[in-house]
């Protein structure tokens, strides 16, 4: 697969599904990301990948101040340094690292950058967590979804590629002036949906 | 996503071996008549006293040895690695089972090789964290070119016990585990075999056949012994197909090593000395 | 002595099982009554056959007084009578009448022990061991095919090698070459047919088809075709031959009694379609099969030792052996035990 690496923020999760002692796997372009919050409450945000023998980070276990591989047991600490290696009969190695992703928390999203552009993520309006759509993933292209959101201006969406024909999308609902949030919510929902069922099954593919 | 460019007819340490396609008991069972190796379609017929095997139109070369039936695409100069323990005639003998895995064969006897994940991947039953020490590695490539790994130890908590493992890995995707055992009275020195024998069928994929040859023991129950191996082989595949990378680094790679993996190390060096690309990130155009 | 490791440590296992003594026309031969008795030995035991008011008996062929062969005695009446002093013996074995003393009590072991003895196939066949009743008298086919126009119960003969050495050598195609029909490539990689082998109710069963471009190479009275072997453990073979040559069925059938750990005594029927052909023709063409064979298995130590090199090539004898060894382990842990390794089925071709 080509390799996609956008520049720029996108969200990656909500703050609200990365739970304590559990790890969420995603993707930013072609970059497999683990996400996951520690007891202490930081959030941290890795390419998904032990430098030791590549298998997924997302299969291991979240110890609560470190994240375990599966395989050997080698766990890292939320600021990527490994440690503790388990076996090892000499001096621990102190440059073993896992790839740290830039992240940032705004308004409820877990943010991750690959590299540097786009938009800086203080232009962003301030948002209630309630009004948050649950991300909805696309087998379709980035540019082909965000082509087709324009017309929804109750609401704000932000499309995160997760390769090259898949997407997930993201956003919250514009200020409103009724309260039924959930009702709203629902509707957008059931609006991606079948945008979504359109995408996947016509010409987009 | 498969690098077309690079063909396994290219390299003859890949092209000139032999591979198992399976146990000709499991075959007739479920009357399969297609697989595939290195990249192409393998035709099975199944006869009633063997079976034959084609690329297209091509007639493969087709023996039987340690229970499974093994081809080859190319012009080995040798049978199929023998380990001819397995017919002596008080052992237990085992197809464990025949599993297709997602990562390349290669990375499959990387993990086999590799002891020091058993306290995590195999808690309780091939090693625990009580017990991590590994004792350095005897590395060497034999007469025939074949590479030696000695002096392996897996602690097993179940008998409270250390074994001793020898690996021997004859060719690229063959690995040959000895299990030091007691001897008898004209047989200093015995073993228990497990091997396994990855069928390559793409450069990321294989399908694992593993089998076991031990000295048969009063206390030994078939269905028992089948169970428990199949289970930590389910164990393996699931490690096995979380790589991010399928194909095996032989060098560097972005793996970092350290002195417990000297095996694997010393393996993949020997592949790379050997000119196998096949299956590895070195290959990829 | 040059001690190798043997397979079976025990070979009393052998003795719950049934084997062949000798045919009814030996039996018939014997003497002008056609009824014995007539001596033979079975694992190392003296065994006399006699007919007795009609039915064939087997004991053992020593008098409870001092030891004489009963096999050199005659029948009287309903009773065996001992040569020496004249004890008489009924049909289960028991002293019933000792002239020199009619009118004291017979001793409680003025006895030899009898053995279960049945007639099949023309044979008659002894299991010293009944107490288990686990085994059954092997399998043939020369009656069940209604194709077969004659059928020929040989003469024994005897061999100098013990009958599981015998076993092996008839079912021992390595020795002969022939290759997989329809291969074509490299002759390198031809080797002996390595087939799938069934445990199925005590019988070792497996099928070959050597190539049919072998006809124009072999005497016409070769039995070349396809052989479906049926072999009940553990001596005995069931050979169902369809000729190449004409497409009809030809019966192979040998089964060989342990005289002793080192030799053998062989029985064979041989079946097949041809009414005009003479008994001779097929009997000579075996018996120089054999006489080529004897020489060479005689040289081997009767007993088979787990020293012996076992190749990918040697299925037969491999699976052979793995369940002899079984058999023997399992006997002496029990009834329970033999029987499921005589009973348990395993099944490679589906």
């Amino acid at each position: 697969m080509a390799s996609i690496a956008p520049s720029g923020w996108y969200p990656v999760a909500l703050q609200r599904d990365v739970r304590p002692r559990r790890l969420v796997r995603t993707r930013l372009g072609t970059t497999p990301l683990v996400v996951w919050r520690t007891d202490d409450g930081d959030i941290a945000v890795w390419v998904d990948r032990c430098p030791h023998r590549s298998v997924r980070l997302s299969a291991g276990l979240n110890c609560g101040l470190v994240l375990q591989c599966v395989y050997h047991g080698w766990s890292f600490a939320k600021d990527g340094r490994l440690a503790d290696m388990p076996i090892n009969d000499q001096a621990m190695p102190t440059d073993i690292k896992v790839g740290v992703v830039e992240s940032a928390i705004k308004n409820g999203f877990v943010f991750a950058r690959l590299a540097v552009g786009g938009e800086d993520l203080s232009t962003m309006t301030e948002v209630a967590a309630e009004d948050l759509l649950r991300p909805i993933p696309f087998d379709a292209e980035a540019d082909l979804v965000r082509s087709h959101l324009g017309g929804l201006d109750d609401l704000s969406t932000l499309v995160t590629p997760t390769g090259g024909r898949s997407c997930v999308v993201f956003g919250h609902l514009k200020q409103r002036l009724e309260t039924d949030t959930l009702a709203a919510l629902r509707h957008a929902d059931v609006r991606l949906e079948a945008l979504r069922r359109m995408l996947e099954g016509g010409a987009g593919r | 996503m498969s690098d077309a460019a690079w063909d396994a007819s290219d390299e003859p340490a890949t092209w000139d071996e032999w591979y198992p396609l399976g146990s000709p008991i499991d075959l007739r069972r479920s009357g399969r008549t297609r697989t595939r190796l290195l990249d192409r379609d393998i035709d099975l017929t199944i006869h009633r006293t063997w079976i034959s095997a084609a690329c297209g139109n091509r007639s493969l070369p087709v023996t039987e040895r340690l229970g499974y039936i093994w081809t080859t695409l190319g012009r080995p100069d040798h049978a199929p690695h023998p380990v001819i323990e397995y017919y002596e005639v008080d052992r237990l003998v085992m197809n464990i089972w025949s599993t297709p895995i997602k990562c390349s064969g290669l990375r499959l006897i990387d993990n086999v090789i590799d002891n020091a994940h058993f306290p995590f991947v195999h808690p309780g039953v091939l090693g625990d964290t009580e017990h991590l020490d590994q004792p350095p590695y005897i590395n060497e490539v034999d007469a025939e070119g074949g590479f030696w790994s000695r002096s392996h130890r897996a602690w097993l908590p179940l008998t409270n016990s250390v074994a001793e493992y020898t690996y021997s890995i004859p060719s690229p995707y063959s690995v040959v585990l000895m299990i030091h055992r007691a001897g008898d009275s004209f047989r200093k020195e015995r073993y228990d075999f497990l091997c396994v024998f990855a069928q390559p069928t793409s450069q990321d994929a294989c399908i694992a056949h593993k089998m076991l040859a031990f000295v048969a023991e009063p206390w030994m129950d078939e269905t028992q012994l089948r169970s428990d191996q199949q289970a930590i082989s389910a164990q393996d595949k699931y490690v096995l197909e979380r790589h991010q990378n399928r194909k095996l680094p032989l060098i560097g790679g972005g793996e970092v090593s350290t002195n417990v993996d000297s095996a694997s190390l010393a393996y993949r060096t020997w592949l790379h000395q050997r000119g196998v690309r096949y299956g590895t990130l070195e290959g990829s155009s | 002595m040059l001690h190798a490791e043997p397979l079976e440590q025990s070979l009393d296992y052998l003795r719950h099982f049934w084997h062949p003594v000798c045919t009814l026309s030996e039996l018939a031969a014997s003497n002008e009554k056609g009824e014995g008795p007539i001596g033979r030995i079975l694992l190392d035991e003296p065994i006399v056959i006699a007919r007795i008011d009609g039915v064939i008996v087997a004991m053992r062929d020593r008098c409870a007084h001092r030891f004489a062969k009963l096999s050199g005695g005659k029948i009287v009446g309903d009773k065996l009578q001992c040569p020496y002093h004249g004890w008489q013996y009924n049909s289960q074995g028991k002293c019933a009448r000792i002239p020199a003393a009619p009118g004291d009590a017979i001793p409680r072991r003025a006895m030899t022990p009898a053995y279960e003895c049945e007639t099949k196939y023309d044979i008659v066949w002894v299991r010293l061991d009944s107490s288990w009743d686990a085994t059954s008298i092997p399998y043939c086919s020369a009656w069940e095919n209604p194709e077969f126009k004659k059928i020929i119960v040989a003469e024994p003969y005897d061999w100098e090698s013990s009958a599981q050495r015998r076993w092996e050598n008839f079912t021992d195609f390595s020795h002969f070459a022939y290759v997989h029909p329809g291969t074509l490539y490299d002759p390198a990689y031809s080797e002996p047919a390595i087939v799938p082998v069934d445990r199925v109710d005590g019988d070792l069963r497996f099928f070959m088809e050597p190539g049919k471009d072998m006809l124009d190479t072999l005497p016409p009275d070769s039995p070349l075709g396809s052989w479906d072997y049926r072999a009940s453990m553990p001596f005995s073979v069931n050979l169902d031959i369809r000729l190449y040559k004409n497409d009809k069925p030809f019966l192979l059938w040998t089964t060989s009694s342990p005289t002793s750990n080192g030799s053998c005594r062989n029985f064979m029927i041989i079946a097949h379609t041809d009414p005009s052909l003479p008994d001779s023709a097929p009997l000579d063409f075996q018996k120089l099969v054999l006489a080529e064979d004897q020489p060479v298995i005689e040289t081997q130590p009767g007993a088979l030792s787990l020293e012996e090199i076992s190749l990918p090539t040697d299925k037969i004898s491999n699976q052979y052996r793995k369940w002899l060894r079984e058999l023997s382990v399992s006997a002496t842990k029990g009834e329970q035990d033999f029987r499921k390794a005589l009973h348990t089925n395993v099944l490679e071709r589906v």
